[in-house]
């Protein structure tokens, strides 16, 4: 059973990151390609997806749409791991649907780091969940508020790399950088909401 | 005829006068002095009975003639009577001899002879009967008294003489007299009808005869002295005769001949009455309270398409219009003994359903006691009057609208006099009245003075000369000028103008019209001003600028941006359809294609770009703005065409195009740059801290160095994303504007 899929057109960096993770005591699978990470879903599901998004021919947003309309493979968590530059577009578009984002280069601390957080998180959303269904809490609500507790984290973190490549203001508030208001708007709704729940979930 | 007619009526009169004469004479073989006194009693009896008839007839009297007679009778029985009583051997008067009968006789026969004189002398002359009757007693007492007391009348007998030659002489003229009578009756018989005439000539002849037998007698109780005593009685019958006739049956029979004569006229009336009445076209007719017919003509009956037959008798009520029902009600109730007779106009239902009007005049007819008992009207169909009427009063009214709304008004000049008389719908449109102005009437100054602008008083003034110095009897003109109304407000009116000529053909009177045009005149204006506006905008567009028929799709006007864009004259281009600005015949159908639809969807057609081509053959780019035109009715009349050139904007279009695409390579390319960068870094950090951990802080350092200037390029990517989103989202920069794609400018802008 693979717990880690990691998905790059850079054979050294597959090379380097299954050296990491694999020491961390995670199986770890690499493919150099979109078509080939949709094919091995297809049949493994891994525990987490760790995504490059410039790959020739189909880039990583392309294999995120894929995945998300794929009924085997669309809650399977990713984590998107790239040297692009985000857009705040992008985080519009697709901080529903990933679970993590870290910009290379890092250190193997670091990606340990991003790592076992999710799998922290993971375990901690799993042991909420689970009480909560315990007490009869309906699923809908529970789903909510699992992608609401993953939404609020990618989006933070995304919104704090943007602050550190636009510079300036504060990463809290979304600062004053216009470009950024829809973002914020975003989070802001996504806490509120996660606030609610929060209460429903811990009963 | 006639005389037997009499004799018949008198058969039995006759027949007892015989019989009596007869008597008479038998007596006197008795004797004599019965026989007188017989004869002489009666025949005063007679002349009495004369009297009598006369006098209480004399209103019935044809004329005056008989009346005379009767009463000389009663005068001349009166002296008969003393002649009677002074007979020979009555020995009521004694001493006197036979002297005193005999001049008694013949005062008595002249009195009767006179009075046949006079009397047809009287016929034409007012009879004062009262008069003659003291005349007569006067002249009775006159004889009387020469008789009796003065012994002066001449003696008629000597005893033993016998009659004196005065008495004989007497009775000569005596009846010379009555012979004389017999003519003046004879002239003047047109007043008498023939057998009353023959009568009385009979009686008169009678007397006569009478008289020459008393001519002959020695004795007085001789045989000549019995005939002329039945002669005499036989004379004042026949007067009797002629009296009764005359004045007692004729007066009866003309009562009854007249009475019959009046029923005759009556039946002959009521004839000609009736047939007025039929041959009537009005309705005619009599009716109970109940309305139960009694009579009604054949005009009414046939109007209801009926007899009078199956009318009368029987009740009938036409059907009156249901709005009319209480006015009819409260016409009839109305109707009282003091107020019997009213008309009234109301519609009824024809069988048929058609509603008519109709007049009536109807009478109620009372009773002594005022009690109603019937109706008797008088009536006809006025349905067309009415409907001429009403025509007319719409006409009259339709006219006095279209014044109003035309604000129109009548006047008239009299040219003599210089007056001018006005209306109150003239003084309306003055913004004044009668009341204000004193009157209709007002001198030509005064008008002038007081309403035409001074600035305009010469126009009116040369118009009136015109009219007064015309000989042309349609001279009509026409003139505009300012008044100022009573308001102060200053209007604009046209006046248009006739003449009345005189039969020397020289105006005595100008009539006219003065219409308030002011409303008019300022829309004229206003007009004027939007089509100026209109035609200065049109004119002074950028864009080339037409204005095309409807079918066929002529150019009726264009602009002179039109004539700079596409290089023609508008000589050149007006009249013609717009084929040739099209590039070829397959575009002009793309074109219409394109914009007919939403013609026909009713929709407005967005601005949308078409190829077009100039006069030197260039084919160009334009935008195009279509707006169909309307008529009044809503039919589609033509179009408004906007054509700009946007040559410039295409060309800008596609610089801006192709700097965007190449600013999109760009921001990839730097995209891609920084992700290529940063992976051989990923790899280095990533086998440096795998393999060599004791020099990661060294390298770390060289490669976050690295990292900073990367991401200070991804910082400017960023930015430049967003704005690039930013122009695509707002200015469609970029896009492609492919051709005859309604495209909303607003968005530009």
């Amino acid at each position: 059973m693979t717990d880690i899929l990691l998905v790059d057109d850079n054979p050294d960096i597959c090379r380097i990151y299954h050296r990491m993770l694999s020491k961390m005591g995670y199986a770890v699978e690499t493919v150099e390609s979109g078509a080939e990470a949709l094919s091995g879903l297809a049949e493994d599901r891994p525990a987490l997806v760790l995504l490059d998004l410039m790959m020739e021919p189909m880039d990583g947003w392309e294999v995120l749409r894929r995945m998300r309309a794929d009924d085997r493979m669309q809650d399977v968590p990713v984590i998107i791991l790239t040297g692009k530059m985000l857009t705040p577009d992008d985080v519009l578009r697709y901080g529903d649907q990933i679970h993590g984002f870290v910009m290379k280069p890092l250190r193997r601390a670091d990606l340990e780091d991003v790592v076992r957080e999710f799998f922290l998180e993971a375990e901690d959303i799993e042991a909420r969940t689970r009480n909560a269904r315990e007490r009869g809490v309906d699923e809908a609500t529970i789903r909510e508020y699992v992608a609401l507790r993953h939404q609020v984290r990618v989006l933070t973190e995304m919104r704090g790399c943007l602050d550190r490549v636009l510079g300036g203001g504060d990463p809290d508030t979304g600062g004053d950088r216009p470009e950024l208001a829809d973002i914020r708007t975003r989070l802001d709704d996504a806490k509120a909401r996660l606030g609610e729940l929060e209460t429903v979930i811990a009963g | 005829m006639y005389r037997n007619g009499w004799l018949r009526a008198h058969l039995g009169s006759v027949g007892v006068l015989g019989v009596f004469l007869l008597i008479t004479a038998l007596t006197s073989l008795y004797s004599y002095l019965l026989f007188h006194t017989t004869a002489e009693l009666f025949s005063i009896i007679i002349a009495g009975a004369i009297f009598i008839i006369a006098w209480n007839s004399r209103e019935y009297l044809d004329n005056q003639y008989l009346l005379f007679l009767g009463i000389g009778y009663l005068f001349i029985a009166g002296i008969d009577l003393v002649h009677t009583l002074a007979y020979s051997g009555m020995n009521i008067f004694t001493g006197y001899g036979a002297n005193l009968p005999t001049q008694l006789w013949i005062a008595g026969r002249s009195l009767e002879a006179a009075t046949l004189i006079a009397a047809p002398l009287m016929i034409r002359r007012r009879l004062y009967a009262r008069l003659l009757g003291v005349v007569y007693a006067a002249i009775f007492a006159l004889l009387m008294a020469s008789i009796f007391w003065w012994g002066i009348f001449p003696d008629c007998y000597i005893e033993g003489a016998g009659l004196t030659p005065f008495k004989i002489y007497a009775e000569y003229v005596i009846s010379g007299a009555l012979a004389l009578s017999i003519l003046f009756l004879w002239q003047r018989r047109e007043a008498f009808e023939r057998d009353i005439l023959d009568l009385v000539i009979l009686s008169i002849i009678a007397t006569i005869g009478s008289e020459i037998a008393f001519t002959f007698y020695v004795s007085v109780y001789g045989f000549s002295n019995l005939v002329g005593h039945l002669l005499k009685i036989i004379s004042f019958a026949l007067i009797y005769f002629a009296l009764v006739e005359s004045g007692i049956r004729r007066p009866y029979d003309l009562i009854f001949r007249n009475l019959k004569q009046n029923e005759e006229e009556l039946r002959r009336s009521e004839e000609r009455f009736h047939a007025i009445i039929e041959d009537q076209t009005e309705f005619i007719c009599r009716f109970l309270p109940d309305g139960t017919h009694l009579f009604v003509n054949e005009a009414y009956a046939a109007y209801f398409d009926m007899s009078p037959e199956e009318l009368v008798g029987r009740s009938f009520r036409p059907t009156i219009h249901p709005d009319d029902r209480e006015r009819v009600r409260a016409f009839f109730a109305s109707l009282s003994p003091d107020h019997p007779v009213d008309s009234i106009e109301h519609r009824i239902i024809m069988p048929g359903g058609e509603v008519r009007w109709q007049w009536w005049n109807d009478r109620a007819i009372f009773d002594d006691q005022g009690h109603l008992i019937e109706y008797q009207s008088v009536g006809r169909d006025i349905t067309d009057r009415k409907q001429a009427r009403e025509a007319l009063e719409e006409n009259r009214r339709q006219l006095e609208e279209a014044m109003d709304l035309a604000h129109m008004a009548r006047w008239e000049f009299d040219i003599a006099s210089g007056i001018f008389t006005f209306n109150d719908r003239f003084y309306a449109l003055y913004a004044t009245t009668a009341g204000r102005e004193g009157g209709y009437q007002m001198p030509a100054e005064v008008y002038a003075r007081e309403f035409v602008h001074p600035d305009d008083r010469h126009v009116v003034a040369d118009e009136v000369e015109k009219a007064r110095e015309t000989r042309d009897p349609r001279f009509m003109s026409r003139i505009e000028h300012r008044i100022i109304r009573r308001d102060g407000e200053v209007r604009s009116m046209v006046v248009r103008t006739g003449v009345s000529l005189d039969e020397a053909g020289r105006p005595v009177k100008t009539h006219g019209v003065n219409q308030d045009i002011t409303e008019r005149r300022e829309a004229e204006e206003e007009l004027q001003r939007e089509k100026d506006l209109f035609e200065s905008t049109f004119e002074s567009l950028r864009d080339a600028a037409f204005v095309l028929g409807a079918d066929p799709v002529v150019i009726r006007m264009a602009n002179a941006a039109a004539e700079k864009i596409f290089g023609y004259s508008r000589d050149e281009m007006v009249g013609r359809t717009t084929g040739f600005l099209h590039v070829d015949e397959a575009a002009l159908a793309r074109f219409h294609e394109h914009v007919y639809p939403f013609l026909e969807r009713g929709e407005s057609i967005p601005r949308f770009r078409f190829t077009m081509k100039r006069k030197d053959g260039t084919v160009f780019p334009t935008e195009n703005a279509m707006t169909p035109l309307y008529g009044p009715e809503g039919a589609h009349t033509g179009w408004i065409s906007l054509v700009r050139d946007i040559t410039p904007e295409v060309e800008a279009e596609r610089r801006e195009e192709q700097a965007m695409r190449q600013l999109e390579e760009n921001m990839e390319q730097l995209a891609t740059l920084n992700d290529q960068i940063r992976n051989p870094l990923a790899v280095i950090v990533g086998l440096v801290d795998m393999d060599c951990p004791g020099t990661i802080g060294a390298v770390m350092k060289q490669a976050e160095r690295i990292n900073d200037i990367i991401t200070l390029l991804d910082a400017g990517w960023v930015r430049s994303e967003k704005t690039w989103e930013f122009l695509h989202r707002h200015y469609h920069l970029g896009d492609e504007t492919p051709e005859l794609q309604g495209k909303d400018t607003e968005d530009r802008e």
